[in-house]
């Protein structure tokens, strides 16, 4: 796209190239060193939202090495020379001071920071990202401190036998591809990963050339782009590139199957299908599909499962991920049901759709659906950059702005094929919570 | 850098209307079409004699059909409309919230009166409700932070209060006993418009919500069932209560005393700033120390919990700890709570603290849902909605001596009861079991 969509008078500053404008929101690139830059004003309260996304996640991890990305993200508020604990500085404290909301987060193809904050202050939160894209200490007694904070974040996530389930269902359906590693990653690596490692990780990865920054909130460009230049202009590209995940998950030719069995009181049935990656069309259809099966209390599903009974809650979707990924279904099973029985229903539907398509009246609902919720998560800057992430770290950030055109262009032809295409027993992968 | 500047008080943004028997609060936001609500009426439960189960039961029956729709029908009109929809009990009041486009303000109210006003309550659905209800409390009992936040209620309350959480497998026994009748008895003795509050945020079209409201709820007549709750917790002596919970190596573990205060009550502002400083967010002192200094947990803080208009609360200390870090996680925390209590706030670390909580009332209500969900909160607990910036002023005015009173007066390391839920060691040498 050209600058049509920008005047004169709304060209950015020297030293950045527009690259384009899709749904209210403006991209782009800082020339000095490949940083991109996202920008939407939104004046629903005197607020800003800044993020920065780096393109590195799990996926990014090889063996021993599982939950380094999380591990360097607990790391990363440890702080830098000039924002620390030592020095009265703490990323947290200098932030939070000022009423900001501050977390991070990390996932399969991306780890994000970012700071909701009353927008006078949006200038410092810049400061502490820009400093800390290439200033982390990754002090080794830093490191010793917090590997036994991410062990007790380990013991809490494994309590949880849904979070179990769905670790031990990626598992099982890749055998190649590192979306097999849970996010928090192994035991035995979190317990051995050394600083060395994780100094190694950030000097692959954090680099600008490596990240998106997203600011929404009610700022105007010119200062916005201004101050991204100030802070982030000095850092320099990565000295090498940055290395591509190049592993393909193979083709599953039979379903696959586990069990979880551990004490406890109420099973679940976790179904995943191999699906295609978040920029693929058939995702559209997909998402239109996990809404036909699963939300509302008029969906199949809910028809088929809960409103007999036999569940007490069931939820469907396909995660938008840069490589292919997973269409799952979860049944949450109702007292005096058995799981074999929840799971013949799931197929019976399954095939049901896949032999008769749905309806006008499904699709519609299911459209309606996906449209309020979209306009739901533009309520505020925090709800925005959270969906922007999302698609940033699946590769291509207008997935967030033009879902709607892609979802409205939906059949009920394309929700059948792509029924037919991906829910296919050679690609499923079933788990089972046994609780003993 | 802003580009428009806000000074408007919060208080001067809403308009407070009466719609038939509703009080109406409505607030704009600059996002396009999207409507957040939220709102409540006063159920009055006999609390500890199966009420708030039955007021369970009804809550999970609303959208299962009306007089005029049945469950379909209303699934129907939600998901034609991409409406959100949810009931919950709520101690003495039954609350329901969702979002919804601008468009539809009046189909959405028009339903939930509908469900308030006239629902089926039928014995099939009853089964439902109940099977899934024994579903939901079946996998709480997998809950560690669950099962230790409720076994620290019994160690606090009576029965009769709203804040007293029963154990899990009594309640599931209880619900067996219960029947479709006693829904519908319940229904007919405690559903009415009594204190019928609702916050509409958003992209709001004041004139069409106030008649839309109106429509819906005009008529609706009040109950007159009484007040049935004790308000005062009545704490067993200081020990400690253990949920063993075999094979959940995180335990959670909470530590509370009650507090003879209501959330109205003077001291509610200084006490709140004390426990911030101690407990509320990354920067406080429970987290510098235990997590980031020490390492020993993923997860600490503290609050004031349960206390409202109408009952007494406590305060509680949350801590997640890893089976081999309990002693250690549970005496370092006792140490910051010691140093806390006997050394007070410091002017410096009280005035980051203001400065924190003031800075993050405006990043906090950054959405419509936020709004309404603060909005109709402070309604529950009786106030104007100005009384939101006279909340905050009190926060900024309060004085280190008034802050660190309050620490003396009301916060006692010797009067806190422990629960503990997971796999805690049960040997004869742990030190945490004399706590």
């Amino acid at each position: 796209m050209a600058l049509s969509t920008l005047s004169l008078a709304d060209a950015p500053p020297d030293g950045f190239s527009f690259v384009k404008e899709s749904g209210g929101i403006e991209a782009y690139e800082l020339e000095a060193n490949g940083l991109q830059v996202l920008f939407m004003p939104e004046r629903t309260a005197p607020v800003a939202a800044f993020m920065v996304t780096y393109h590195v996640g799990s996926r990014n991890e090889g063996p021993g090495l599982t939950g380094a990305t999380h591990m360097l993200e607990h790391l990363m508020f440890k702080g830098t020379e000039r924002f620390n604990k030592r020095a009265g500085t703490s990323i947290f404290n200098t932030l939070q001071q000022v009423g900001a909301r501050v977390n991070a987060s990390t996932w399969l193809d991306r780890t994000n920071y970012y700071e909701l904050l009353p927008v006078e202050h949006l200038p410092l939160a810049m400061e502490v990202e820009a400093d800390r894209m290439r200033g982390a200490l990754l002090d080794p007694q830093d490191v010793a401190s917090e590997r036994s904070v991410i062990l007790n974040e380990f013991d809490r996530g494994e309590n949880e036998p849904i979070r179990a389930l769905y670790h031990a269902l990626w598992a099982t359906a890749f055998l190649a591809h590192p979306y097999r590693h849970p996010t928090i990653g192994w035991r035995s690596d979190i317990e051995t990963i050394t600083p060395d490692d994780l100094r190694g990780f950030y000097d692959t990865f954090y680099w600008p050339n490596n990240a998106t920054v997203s600011i929404v909130g009610d700022v105007d460009r010119a200062a916005v782009l201004t101050a991204v230049q100030r802070h982030f202009g000095s850092i320099p590209a990565s000295p090498d590139p940055i290395p591509e995940v190049t592993t393909r998950e193979p083709e599953q030719e039979g379903e696959r199957r586990l069990e979880l069995r551990r004490p406890g009181q109420a099973g679940v049935v976790l179904a995943g299908y191999k699906a295609p990656d978040a920029s693929h069309q058939d995702s559209d259809a997909l998402d239109v599909l996990a809404s036909v099966l699963a939300m509302g209390n008029g969906s199949r599903l809910y028809r088929a499962l809960v409103d007999k009974g036999l569940a007490a809650g069931v939820s469907a979707g396909a995660p938008r991920l840069r490589n292919p990924g997973l269409f799952y279904i979860l049944a949450l099973l109702a007292p005096e049901t058995d799981g074999p029985d929840i799971e013949a229903v799931l197929h019976e539907e399954i095939a049901r759709l896949q032999d008769e398509g749905i309806t006008a009246g499904e699709l519609r609902r299911a459209v309606n659906q996906l449209k309020a919720q979209e306009a739901f998560g533009r309520d505020g800057p925090y709800s925005i950059v959270a969906q922007l992430n999302e698609a940033i770290a699946a590769g291509d950030w207008t997935l967030y702005t033009e879902y709607m055109e892609r979802i409205e262009a939906v059949t009920p032809a394309d929700v059948q094929r792509v029924a037919q295409t991906y829910l296919r027993r050679a690609g499923r992968t079933v788990g089972h919570y046994i609780p003993s | 850098m802003p580009s428009t500047a806000s000074s408007t008080r919060l208080g001067d943004r809403v308009t407070q209307h009466t719609a038939g028997p509703c009080t109406l609060y409505t607030i704009q936001t600059a996002v396009p079409e999207v409507i957040s609500y939220r709102g409540s009426f006063i159920t009055q439960p006999n609390v500890g004699a199966d009420e708030e189960l039955l007021q369970e039961l009804l809550v999970r029956m609303f959208d299962k059909g009306t007089q005029q729709r049945d469950r379909f029908q209303i699934a129907e009109t939600l998901e034609e409309r991409g409406a959100q929809q949810n009931f919950s009990s709520e101690g003495l009041r039954i609350e329901f919230y969702g979002r919804m486009l601008q468009a539809h303000v009046a189909d959405v109210l028009d339903l939930l009166a509908e469900e308030f006003r006239a629902p089926a309550l039928e014995a099939s659905e009853f089964e439902k409700a109940r099977s899934q209800l024994i579903a939901s409390l079946q996998r709480s009992l997998e809950s560690t932070g669950g099962q230790a936040s409720a076994a620290l209620s019994r160690r606090l309350y009576p029965r009769a209060h709203p804040n007293y959480t029963p154990p899990t497998q009594e309640t599931i026994g209880r619900l067996q006993e219960l029947s479709v009748d006693d829904v519908q008895a319940y229904y007919a003795a405690h559903a009415g418009s009594n204190a019928l509050r609702l916050v509409l945020a958003g992209d709001v079209d004041e004139a069409a919500a106030v008649q839309a409201a109106a429509k819906a709820f005009d008529g609706w007549a009040p109950h007159s069932a009484p007040a049935q709750y004790a308000s005062s917790a009545t704490p067993q002596e200081p020990g400690v209560t253990d949920v063993l919970m075999p094979g959940k190596q995180n335990i959670d573990v909470r530590m509370g005393h009650a507090l003879p205060l209501k959330r109205t009550d003077p001291d509610y502002v200084p006490l709140y700033l004390a426990n911030f400083a101690l407990g509320g967010d990354f920067s406080a002192r429970l987290m510098d120390e235990v997590r980031d200094e020490r390492g020993l947990t993923y997860g600490i803080g503290s609050s004031l919990t349960g206390l409202t208009a109408e009952v007494e609360g406590h305060w509680q200390v949350d801590v997640t700890l890893s089976a081999d870090r309990l002693a250690e996680g549970v005496t370092a925390t006792r140490d910051v709570i010691h140093q806390f209590i006997a050394e007070g706030v410091s002017a410096e670390e009280l005035q980051a603290k203001k400065e924190t909580v003031v800075g993050s009332f405006t990043v906090g209500l950054a959405s419509s849902r936020a709004l309404a969900n603060v909005l109709h909160l402070n309604a529950v607990r009786g106030y104007d909605p100005a009384y939101l910036d006279r909340f905050r002023d009190a926060l900024a005015e309060a004085t280190l001596e008034e802050v660190n009173q309050a620490i003396a007066t009301h916060l006692d390391l010797d009067a806190l009861q422990v629960a503990r839920a997971g796999a805690v060691p049960q040997a004869d040498d742990d030190p945490t079991a004399r706590l």
